[in-house]
């Protein structure tokens, strides 16, 4: 099971052939949208223009892809895994973004790895798997 | 063939539905749930037809789409960098 990074989302609703191949090779079943991602991608939608083109086709490409896999809500296990890692990188110096702790843990609490085109900073949490998307699909 | 037992809970009609829809196909309430559970992992072990095309998209939505990406993204991460000013 994979968690999408919101850095994967975004290619995804560009249309990026490169990320799309790479979604194929999972089954919509085993990929997982949640809602800290959802949160920056409305964040993202309501920067640009209302009623421009390029807004309508983004949102319609986020809805086709909310539609197509699985949903999860920021859960109890993500907040007290949140914690946990927040407090670690903390007593080790290296702190991250707290949106990638938060999307790591959704990870974390599922047994899930993060599909990411960014590894530097989620590579800091402790125990989470993570697939680097940056590199090239495998055949 | 094995069976496994579990309870449900549905909203307010839902299960009424159900009955009349057994009712109407002539098999039990048991059968119709079992053939939407069946449907639905069938349809979650599946990509929407033409989810990877991009027949659903012009040419022009597809160059902007591609063309905008990059600045997307940076807007995503400029709105990351924003802290609100420490509480005092």
């Amino acid at each position: 099971m994979i968690v999408l990074h919101t850095n994967v989302v975004s290619a995804l609703m560009h249309r990026l052939p490169t990320a799309l191949s790479r979604l194929r090779m999972s089954e919509p079943v085993d990929v997982v949208l949640c809602s800290p991602v959802a949160a920056e991608i409305h964040y993202g939608l309501s920067r640009l223009a209302a009623g421009s083109r390029r807004r309508t086709v983004l949102a319609d490409e986020y809805a086709r892809l909310r539609e197509a896999v699985v949903w999860t809500d920021w859960t109890e296990a993500a907040a007290s895994e949140f914690g946990r890692q927040k407090a670690l990188l903390g007593a080790r110096g290296s702190a991250i973004e707290d949106m990638d702790i938060a999307i790591g843990s959704v990870a974390l609490a599922l047994g899930a790895r993060v599909a990411t085109y960014d590894v530097r900073h989620l590579e800091r949490l402790e125990g989470l798997s993570i697939d680097d998307w940056s590199e090239s699909p495998a055949p | 063939m094995r069976v496994a037992n579990t309870s449900v809970h549905f909203p307010e009609g839902m299960l009424d539905e159900l009955d009349r829809l057994a009712e109407e196909r002539g098999v039990s309430r048991n059968r119709v749930i079992v053939d939407s559970c069946r449907q639905t992992l069938r349809t979650q072990r599946q990509w929407p037809p033409g989810f990877f095309s991009n027949e659903h998209r012009t040419a022009v939505e597809l160059r902007d789409l591609r063309e905008g990406a990059e600045e997307f993204a940076r807007a995503l991460t400029t709105g990351r960098r924003r802290r609100a000013p420490p509480l005092r």
